[in-house]
């Protein structure tokens, strides 16, 4: 989980099962490493594995990225494919946005 | 023209009133009728008072004819008023307005106004209708329309919801509440997430709770909701499709495992490989998590022995213990599937509950489902193969089915394995077992069982060392190949009875090889019968017991032959001699017993030696039997004597003949080491029947001539008879006195002539030789004979031939006329390969044409050797000269046979010729002689005619030319010379009658 030091966090929740997540993880991690060195946290969540915690989180689906920090908590469905984009539809980036 | 208060006016005023209200009433009238909708007025009873052109129209009537009526009775057509109006009317009021539906389907509002006088009842009313048909159906679409899309989005089977822009959940149709697995109410105000769709569609899972998760495409789209921008979202459920998608797959996979291990089944050398095999395809062909094969092992925990695995998380195997027993411990699945021989399935590992114990372990390597198959062996279930998924839900009856197969394959190639390495075995087994066939000593035959034959369909290499054929000339043939035409035997019966009566026999047999040399075979014979007991093959066993038999026979032969010299001994030659007299006795034969006795052996090994002398023996045995005739024994019957049996003699001065041929065997030297030795013998022989009837008095009568021959002086020959003896002698002066002859011309030649039977003229002559002793002439038949046996007869002949053709050629130079001469040619001339140059030579020294020269022959002759006589007068023809055939009649040859030979003339015997006119069958023997001979072409002459009648009988049947004694006897040269100088002829008597 999140230290304090970190800016962002996000939870991936995924039910794949197969490692296509797993590299989404990589991509976003590649992404906001670009733009906030070491000030972010990207957690993959296997709902099938950990489906008490979806629950929880009140995930109803998958692929589900929870900004979970810092708030507003914001939350994404779909197609996540794209790093840049979400982030940009999070608001975290602009479209524009090279490294600030 | 309500106005009817006015008759306090002057007319003018009235006229004009009148007028003014007239044209009020038309101005009214007007205004009404241009008015498009529908109007009229009533009066308080609803009886029509106005009404405008629009009305009419609608009511369908002339406005004369509804003035005063009711409106109800025009439009709208009904009973009574309407009831907003009759209600305006009563109640008073302003105004009403009502709808109203005409069966047509149009709708029209009707507004009425009440005409009110103030403080008094409404005269009537106005109303205006106005059709609001269109209106009305907009209305009710519109009201339909949103009914209709409710409906839709409510009962849609996507999900449909309205998100705001922060992802909160505004509205969420039904379907959206059973994908989500939660009420609609729930679902509205959740915090759902901002839908992200990319290219249009994006694929979302959709967790519920205690449910496994739907599959949806999801698509969105900009909606006003309330006044605000929010985000349209429609859920697609597209799980069963990705569950058969997944399945499809999933099968597919399956399929191309199973044809994988089809190949592992084809290509693993032993049951590790293939289980290895199975598993790896399991896991990497087919996708599975992980798979593994346990043998079933017979201990005392009936524990399951892991032997091959593949996959992810191969602990599992070391972390649990599986074992097929029914305990605690048994209750895994693969146990279970061992123990029940069915598969076992389990959906979802989290939630079985049967098999606790290992269901963490498994569910901790991220297995999901497990199919566990028995793996049989002969009927029985002898492991477990244990296959896991990493999703749940995955095993349907399709893959369950193929996954069942698949564990039918691995039995399968369990099995055939096993059968393999078992066959293999058996091979080599059988590949020992050809072998020893193979190399046996003993031909082994195999027989097709059930065809006719039976037919031979193997032969070892030893078959053919013994019987000289080839596989390729025996294989399809029956064993009958090797009996030849030797058919009755003894044992035959026991092989004809193994082959039809399928059963075992040993029979010894007669075969023979394929160089028809004969050899023993002591045949087996076995049938051969399949599982089901039926005789398919038979099996011979060929011992040949040739040799066998040939040791038998050596110790008979010892038993009978002696040692040194390998001739019959005396007991043997006893036993033929004994068999020679019976025989000679039955036909009434003579024959003769020869006493042979070395002279001089006994000095020879003296000075020599015994090794010599055995070899002098030895030599003397050999030349003895290289010159016995067929039929005739050679034997030795002690010391230096030996015995030869000469049966079935013409003669007994025969027996002198032979023994010359024996004796002249030991004229050449014997070679010795370092010297050759002549050695000579003396004979003595006893006759049968004149000089005893039993082997014993003959013997010793032999050997007493032996020893006169020895005293007469050694290296001779005596009888036992002194009469032989001295005919013996007599014959010996006789051809003393031939060879004389020849040398000295003792001989004479004679000719009887030939007559034509047509011209009665001389045509030819028989040269007959005679032998001059003094004053006396002796006959060829007293030493015929004797110069055949001595070999004189070459000699003599050459002679005959040679005067005879120096002869005929004087006579021919004399001028006489020209003469054929006949010359008698004896057997063994003819059979003198000298013959024909000899004959060619005398020709041509002589100068004679050879078509004067004509050579007799006696059917005996040819019949010997027919082929080569063939040859030799096929030669003699080739020279030119004429060829008789003399004394026929006498053979046993038929005149068809003789046509094989080239013969010109045929001369009747003379014993036919002797019973013309005597002996009717004579006759008829000589007619039909003549008549034939004529049908093959040849000319027949008569001998021995010595009367008219005979010479009448014959010109009469046809016969060309005739000689005896009733023309001339033979005469010397002299005398036929003066014959053809004459002109000598015959009067050809004629047949009386």
């Amino acid at each position: 989980m999140a230290d304090d030091q970190t800016e962002y966090v996000f939870r991936l929740y995924s039910s794949d099962k197969h490692a296509k997540m797993q590299v989404l993880v990589n991509d976003f991690q590649a992404v906001l490493e670009k733009h906030f060195p070491g000030g972010y946290h990207v957690e993959l969540i296997d709902v099938l594995s950990d489906p008490d915690q979806a629950t929880e989180d009140r995930v109803f689906v998958t692929p589900t990225l929870v900004k979970a920090h810092p708030e507003p908590v914001q939350r994404i469905i779909g197609n996540l494919s794209k790093p840049d984009e979400v982030l940009a539809i999070l608001g975290i980036l602009t479209r524009e946005t090279k490294k600030p | 023209m309500k106005n009817k208060r006015s008759d306090d006016k002057s007319l003018g005023q009235l006229q004009a009133e009148l007028e003014r209200l007239t044209q009020l009433d038309r101005d009214w009238q007007e205004l009404f009728d241009t008015v498009g909708q529908p109007m009229m007025q009533h009066d308080r009873e609803y009886r029509l008072v106005r009404m405008n052109r629009a009305y009419l129209q609608r009511a369908g009537r002339q406005r004369e004819e509804l003035i005063g009526k009711p409106y109800w009775q025009a439009f709208p057509r009904q009973q009574g008023p309407l009831p907003g109006c009759r209600a305006a009317l009563e109640r008073g009021l302003e105004s009403s307005s009502e709808e109203f539906v005409l069966p047509s389907g149009e709708v029209f509002v009707s507004r009425s106004y009440p005409l009110v006088e103030p403080g008094a009842a409404p005269t009537g009313g106005i109303h205006i209708f106005e059709d609001i048909t269109e209106r009305w159906r907009v209305a009710q679409d519109l009201d339909a329309a949103e009914r209709r899309i409710r409906t839709i989005v409510e009962t849609a089977s996507d999900g449909i919801l309205a998100l705001s822009l922060d992802g909160t959940v505004l509205y969420a149709n039904p379907a959206t509440a059973t994908l989500l697995g939660r009420r609609q109410d729930e679902l509205v105000g959740s915090h759902i997430g901002l839908p992200i769709t990319g290219e249009g569609i994006t694929e979302l899972e959709l967790l519920r709770p205690a449910q496994p998760a739907a599959i949806a495409e999801m698509r969105t789209s900009a909606l006003e909701w309330g006044g605000q921008t929010a985000f349209l979202i429609v859920l697609h459920d597209i799980t069963r499709r990705k569950l058969s998608e997944e399945r499809l797959h999933r099968i597919n996979r399956t399929y191309a495992v199973r044809s994988a291990c089809n190949q592992i089944l084809v290509t693993a050398q032993d049951e590790l490989a293939l289980f290895q095999g199975f598993c790896d395809h399991l896991v990497n062909t087919g996708g599975y998590r992980f798979a593994w094969i346990g043998r079933a092992r017979q201990d005392e925990l009936n524990s399951i022995e892991p032997v091959a695995s593949a996959g992810q998380g191969s602990d599992y195997l070391e972390r649990v213990q599986f074992t097929w027993g029914k305990n605690r411990w048994g209750m895994d699945p693969g146990g279970e599937a061992i123990r029940t021989d069915l598969p076992i399935i389990i959906y979802d590992i989290k939630q079985d509950r049967r098999h606790l114990l290992w269901r963490s372990e498994a569910v901790a390597r991220g297995f999901c489902g497990l199919i566990a198959l028995p793996v049989r062996l002969e009927q029985q279930a002898i492991g477990v193969l244990c296959i896991y998924t990493d999703t749940p839900e995955v095993f349907d009856d399709e893959e369950v089915r193929l996954l069942e197969a698949l564990a039918s394959d691995l039995s399968f190639g369990l099995h055939s394995l096993r059968d393999r390495s078992a066959r293999a075995e058996a091979e080599s087994t059988l590949k020992i077992r050809n072998r020893a066939i193979e190399a046996s000593l003993n031909g082994v035959i195999i027989f097709e069982a059930n065809r006719p034959g039976p037919p031979v369909l193997y032969v070892n290499p030893a078959f053919g060392r013994i019987t000289g054929y080839s596989p390729e000339e025996v294989i399809g043939r029956s064993v009958d190949l090797l009996y030849g035409e030797d058919v009755e035997q003894p044992d035959m019966a026991k092989i004809e009875g193994a082959f039809s009566h399928h059963r075992e026999t040993t029979a010894l047999l007669r075969n023979y090889r394929k160089d028809g040399s004969l050899f023993w075979n002591e045949l087996h014979i076995a049938p051969v019968r399949d599982t089901a007991g039926v005789v398919t093959h038979f099996v011979g066993i060929i011992n040949d017991l040739t040799e066998h038999k040939r040791y038998e026979e050596q110790l008979e032969f010892q038993a009978q032959h002696d040692a040194l010299t390998g001739l019959p001994n005396r007991v043997l030659m006893q036993d033929r001699l004994s068999q020679a007299i019976a025989l000679a006795a039955r036909r009434d034969r003579k024959l003769a017993v020869l006493f042979l006795d070395l002279d001089h052996l006994k000095d020879i090994n003296d000075s020599l030696g015994h090794a010599t002398g055995d070899r002098v023996l030895q030599e003397t045995a050999y030349r003895l039997n290289e010159c016995a005739r067929d039929g005739e024994t050679v034997a030795r019957y002690g010391g230096d004597e030996f015995v030869i049996i000469l049966p079935e003699i013409a003669e007994a001065l025969e027996a002198s003949h032979i023994s010359d041929r024996f004796l002249s065997a030991l004229v050449k030297p014997i070679s010795v080491p370092r010297q050759t030795l002549q050695v000579t013998a003396s004979m003595g022989a006893a006759i049968y029947p004149r000089d005893g009837t039993e082997p014993a008095t003959l013997l010793r009568n032999a050997d007493t001539a032996m020893y006169r021959a020895k005293e007469l002086g050694r290296d001779r020959f005596q009888f036992y008879t002194a009469e032989l003896n001295l005919r013996l002698k007599e014959r010996l002066h006789m051809r003393n006195r031939l060879r004389r002859a020849i040398d000295q011309t003792e001989l004479e030649l004679h000719f009887q002539p030939q007559i034509d039977m047509r011209s009665g003229t001389i045509i030819g002559f028989e040269a007959l030789v005679r032998l001059r002793s003094g004053n006396r002439l002796i006959y060829p038949t007293r030493f015929i004979s004797l110069a055949e046996e001595s070999g004189l007869i070459n000699s003599l002949g050459e002679w005959v031939l040679q005067v005879a053709c120096a002869q005929t050629k004087a006579w021919q130079n004399a001028g006489l006329p020209q003469v054929t001469t006949a010359v008698n040619l004896s057997p063994r001339q003819l059979s003198d390969p000298a013959l024909v140059p000899m004959v060619e030579r005398i020709l041509k020294e002589c100068g004679l044409e050879s078509r004067f020269l004509e050579l007799e022959l006696t059917e005996n002759s040819v019949g010997r050797d027919p082929q080569a006589m063939g040859h030799r007068l096929k030669a003699l023809k080739e020279v030119g000269l004429l060829l008789a055939i003399d004394d026929f009649g006498t053979g046993y040859s038929s005149l068809s046979y003789l046509t094989q030979f080239p013969f010109d003339k045929l001369k009747i015997d003379r014993s036919f010729v002797n019973g013309i006119a005597t002996n009717p069958q004579a006759e008829n023997v000589a007619a039909s002689i003549i008549a034939m001979a004529h049908t093959m072409k040849m000319k027949v002459i008569a001998e021995g005619c010595e009367s008219a009648e005979q010479a009448a009988f014959l010109s009469d049947h046809g016969c060309d030319q005739l000689q005896g004694f009733l023309f001339s006897r033979p005469v010397p040269a002299t005398r036929a010379e003066q014959f053809l100088r004459q002109g000598k002829r015959m009067n050809i008597p004629i047949q009386p009658g």
